[in-house]
């Protein structure tokens, strides 16, 4: 066979494989064993570049210090060295304890069982509002779970494998909540947004509803138990065919700086609605 | 063989620093695919086959490490890799203003397939600020091409003194 005929017949080959894979992976559910594979690989990976990335900050800010310190005395140096080491070692656990503390309070006061797990990658296109996580189906991360901190919710499960999971942020286009308004109950459906964060959509036009308004989930889309904080509405608009009205809405979790998360472990895609948790905030 | 155990150490090397650390210099939405600079290197080198298998897995695990569905990247790298092998085998690309243009043509047609496909999925709807999306990040990828091109050559010509081959 001609080489040129055998070369495209490789990529004819590689690329209806490729676009076969594509129209097949509609149906989300737990992956295979490729991805656990690719996972395995990636989760050790991951978690040393991210330690030695927490390491190499620590360093570069005491060597910051220790520049300053020089200059002011340099007999006190080696003292002050110990010293600053220590400040931003106790300042770093000190933050940790913080944000370690505030997700044991959202532990206790959610109805269901939790998880708590560390982000450890973002996602690797960037195309996609998506970080991973170190804990997967083994430690019983499924698909859909909703994942949230203690400010609000962050987003769901989108693929899980053994070891490590994809978390999909409510601020990626592809991702839709049903969300309420607190104060005046009117439903709405949030979706995430290039230009804004995220835009409450098909929001009753007679619905009184203002700037500053807190969005919780309804409960209502199957995935998020109800009364979770979502953010706060930024501003208000008519939809483009002035049907209904459109919110933009900043979501309460700062979702560039956690470093833990809290996954909901239930059923999978599915909350029974009963046990609200507006009462608890 | 020899081509595929760098291609995959490379592209797996570039991954990780695309999950880790090019979020904390860039801004995440536009931080630089240099799984793509990678691809367009590899057809620019010329190795036909081995550049597909290559390309193909590298698509697959960047579909796994982000959220796209299983089939988009490997598509897209495979659509970059051919261009730019077909654009290496009747052009001169020695000249680092070609392969450059070339890195921002296929750059920018690559990231406008990725909103192509989730307009399609029913994702998004084509807003304005697509467009600057996809401009800023084909400038943040393609600028990252004066640092990574000789890195990648000088990688690849290192890796083949080690060992041993021509």
């Amino acid at each position: 066979m001609p080489r040129s005929i055998r070369d495209l017949i490789i990529a004819v080959i590689l690329v209806s494989l490729g676009l076969i894979m594509l129209f097949s992976s509609f149906e989300k559910g737990q992956s295979g064993t490729f991805m656990s594979v690719i996972y395995s690989v990636f989760k050790p990976i991951n978690q040393t570049v991210t330690f030695i990335q927490e390491r190499a900050a620590g360093l570069f800010n005491s060597y910051l210090w220790l520049v300053n310190v020089g200059r002011e005395n340099r007999d006190l140096t080696q003292e002050v060295r110990r010293l600053r080491a220590q400040i931003v070692s106790l300042r770093e656990k000190e933050l940790e304890n913080k944000r370690l503390t505030k997700v044991l309070e959202l532990k206790s006061r959610l109805d269901f069982p939790t998880l708590v797990a560390q982000i450890i990658g973002q996602d690797a296109s960037g195309f996609f509002r998506t970080v991973l996580i170190n804990k997967g189906s083994d430690d019983g991360v499924l698909p859909d779970m909703p994942v949230t901190v203690p400010e609000g919710i962050v987003g769901k499960i989108s693929r899980s494998s053994t070891v490590m999971a994809q978390v999909m942020m409510i601020t990626d286009p592809g991702m839709s909540v049903d969300c309420r308004v607190e104060r005046t109950r009117d439903r709405g459906l949030l979706s995430g947004s290039y230009s804004y964060s995220c835009l409450l959509q098909y929001v009753n036009k007679g619905a009184q509803i203002k700037e500053g308004d807190l969005v919780v989930t309804s409960g209502l889309d199957g995935i998020f138990p109800r009364g979770l904080i979502v953010g706060m509405i930024q501003s208000i608009r008519s939809s483009e065919h002035g049907l209904f009205l459109e919110a933009v809405v900043t979501p309460a979790a700062k979702l560039s700086e956690i470093e833990e998360v809290v996954v909901i472990l239930g059923i999978q895609g599915g909350f029974s609605i009963e046990p609200g948790l507006e009462s608890k905030h | 063989m020899k081509e595929l155990i760098f291609f995959a150490v490379v592209g797996v090397s570039l991954l990780v620093v695309q999950c880790c650390v090019l979020g904390q210099i860039f801004p995440p939405d536009y931080k630089p695919d240099l799984e793509l600079l990678l691809v367009i290197w590899i057809g620019l080198k010329g190795d036909y086959v081995s550049g597909l298998f290559s390309v193909f897995f590298l698509g697959i695990v960047e579909d796994l490490l982000s959220g796209a569905p299983l089939g988009l990247f490997p598509v897209i790298y495979l659509a970059a890799f051919m261009f730019s092998a077909y654009i290496s085998l009747n052009f001169d690309v020695e000249s680092f203003g070609l392969s450059w243009s070339i890195t921002i043509l296929t750059c920018f047609i690559s990231f406008c397939i990725v909103f192509v496909a989730r307009w399609l999925g029913g994702q998004i709807l084509f807003e304005p600020v697509i467009m600057k999306f996809v401009i800023v990040k084909t400038i943040s990828t393609s600028l990252c091409l004066i640092l990574l091109k000789p890195l990648l050559d000088s990688s690849w010509k290192g890796y083949c003194r080690l060992i041993g081959a021509a």
